[in-house]
């Protein structure tokens, strides 16, 4: 079985993100990376699969060429090798992500393609779906558990008002989210080992963006009214929202 | 003029209402470019698309799983043509416009919070990194593919004669199988749909659960918890709210015993009015809150419950 994950270097979540003098970028300045949290999901997946049974497991980036940092995390987690898809273009056109990383994928002919379900940056969780429609296989997307069969995957889907168990031909591509399944935390050796296994670098190219991208905060909320402490202020709490707010 | 097409979602054979915030949303964008809206729906629901302003609906008897489904998007859209194709931003509708998008070589925009068109240039608002920043985007694309968020678009009735097409499932090699479906064992309304949330964070002990839910019944609601009970064990991932959960935009969204962390704000700083339950004073989220109460969670849902 060969499983290519695909992950993502991204803006740690705990940082406050503020927008750059030109109004079109983030401001890099104290910023923190890390590797996706729903990609490194997805990889912890990967290596567990494989400790079941035995396969390979790739893990991908496309990116600059600080996300080495985060391909060398997923090799100290028991990834085999790694790939760097590397441009210094940085771009919010999933569709020519998509489409570098397909290609990617085609020289290697995995079983599986996993990917967080979305990256938490962008937000568009759109490269798993356009990867699979590219290379014309079977996406399952939010998916919380997999199984490989003999020539097929089991797979369980989070959806809105349950779980769906869905049956696919291989390869596929699966978008992973967060369930009871915690990446795992890797020790020294893991890490010092890492350093050894292999990581290819490949340029790729991406045309700069043809839109105009315009980035702004959100509107400030602004704190309203203490009502009160305790029981006592829920009658007037209640009164507010019918009255003021009309929420209810 | 190339129309504009939609696709809309079902549950339990109804349409779903953020299917009528994108039909009305379309049907508003249509008349600013003076062109029709077609919808692709299940012979069951199609009708009621004509109340916001749908004039022909493609129908089909069930809907297919992704893959199946994008080819009869691509098909219905070989019959129109369509210049703008407007998808509930669900998790379904998500995968579906990358899908259909990559066929027509060209990006889909998730989760838009706003939409205009004008002389051809499309302009889309969505929320990037988890809300904290909105990113305008301006395209000359030939075929715009947009996901709009759930409870953001109003819903406006718009009646019209609507005619319908029914069209049969491609033949292609059936390689997914969806086998059953589990329904949640909660009962609640689904998260992002829900227009009251009733949230719970570490302030709020397990016993007081039962009494959250009944608070919740009471409201309508649907109920929330921000990550650390999640990393507890003790709620299931599917109410998570915030940076690795969910993003939601309610009308209400009551807030007990979370203090506010920046990565729990940024799931449901959108909603209409914020109120805060919180023992601390200084808690974050009576910063962005409406109206709070100081106090524990227990004694002011036990006073909700009997108050509503």
């Amino acid at each position: 079985m060969k499983i290519i994950v695909c992950i993502k270097r991204v803006p740690d979540t705990a940082v406050k993100i503020n927008i750059a003098a030109d109004g079109k970028t983030i401001d890099k300045k104290d910023l923190e990376y890390v590797m996706g949290p729903y990609d490194e999901i997805a990889m912890e997946h990967a290596i567990q699969a494989k400790e079941k049974e035995t396969g390979e497991v790739i893990a991908l980036s496309l990116g600059s060429q600080d996300s080495e940092k985060e391909l060398r995390k997923c090799l100290a987690m028991g990834a085999d090798r790694a790939i760097l898809l590397q441009t210094d273009v940085e771009t919010t056109d999933s569709f020519q992500i998509a489409q570098s990383i397909s290609k990617a994928i085609q020289n290697e002919q995995p079983d599986i393609i996993l990917f967080g379900i979305k990256s938490v940056d962008t937000d568009n969780a759109q490269v798993p779906g356009m990867v699979a429609s590219l290379l014309d296989i079977p996406y399952i997307t939010t998916v919380v558990q997999w199984e490989k069969k003999e020539n097929t995957i089991l797979a369980e889907s989070e959806v809105e008002g349950g779980h769906l168990e869905i049956e696919s031909t291989l390869p596929c591509v699966l978008s992973i989210q967060k369930s009871n399944i915690e990446p795992r935390i890797c020790n020294l050796l893991a890490i010092r080992k890492a350093k050894q296994k292999k990581l290819d670098i490949i340029p790729v190219t991406i045309s700069p963006e043809t839109t105009t991208v315009k980035l702004e905060l959100p509107p400030k909320r602004t704190a309203g009214k203490i009502i009160g402490t305790g029981a006592d202020a829920v009658p007037e709490l209640i009164r507010l929202l019918k009255e003021e707010a009309q929420v209810i | 003029m190339p129309g504009i097409l939609i696709i809309t979602e079902t549950k339990e054979n109804s349409l779903k209402k953020v299917s009528l915030e994108v039909a009305s949303e379309a049907t508003r964008l249509a008349k600013t470019i003076n062109t029709n809206v077609y919808a692709i729906a299940t012979q069951s629901t199609y009708k009621e698309l004509g109340e916001y302003g749908i004039s022909k609906a493609f129908t089909i008897e069930t809907m297919p799983y992704l893959q199946e489904y994008t080819s009869i998007i691509q098909n219905v859209m070989e019959k129109i043509n369509p210049s703008h194709i407007l998808f509930p931003a669900t998790i379904q509708g998500k995968a579906l416009s990358s899908m259909v998008a990559a066929k027509y070589n060209t990006q889909a925009y998730t989760d838009c919070i706003k939409m205009e068109i004008q002389d051809n240039i499309t302009t889309i608002q969505r929320p990037i990194y988890a809300g904290n920043v909105i990113l305008t985007a301006e395209t000359t694309a030939p075929k715009v593919f947009a996901s709009l968020r759930p409870n953001v678009f109003s819903i406006k009735e718009n009646a019209t004669e609507i005619e319908c097409e029914p069209i049969s499932l491609p033949e292609i090699q059936n390689k997914v199988q969806v086998l059953q479906f589990k329904a949640s064992e909660s009962k609640t309304i689904e998260i992002t749909e829900a227009s009251t949330i009733v949230a719970a964070g570490r302030g709020v002990s397990q016993e007081t659960f039962p009494l959250l839910e009944e608070v919740a019944q009471k409201l309508g609601a649907a109920i929330g918890v921000s990550r650390p009970l999640v990393d507890a064990g003790q709620r299931p991932h599917e109410e998570q709210v915030g940076q690795t959960g969910k993003t939601v935009s309610p009308q209400l969204y009551i807030a007990c015993g979370i203090s506010g962390a920046i990565q729990h704000i940024a799931g449901m700083r959108t909603a209409k009015t914020i109120v805060a339950i919180n023992r601390s004073p200084q808690a974050p989220i009576f910063q962005i809150a409406d109206y709070g109460i100081i106090g524990d969670s227990q004694e002011i849902l036990t006073a909700l419950k009997e108050n509503l």
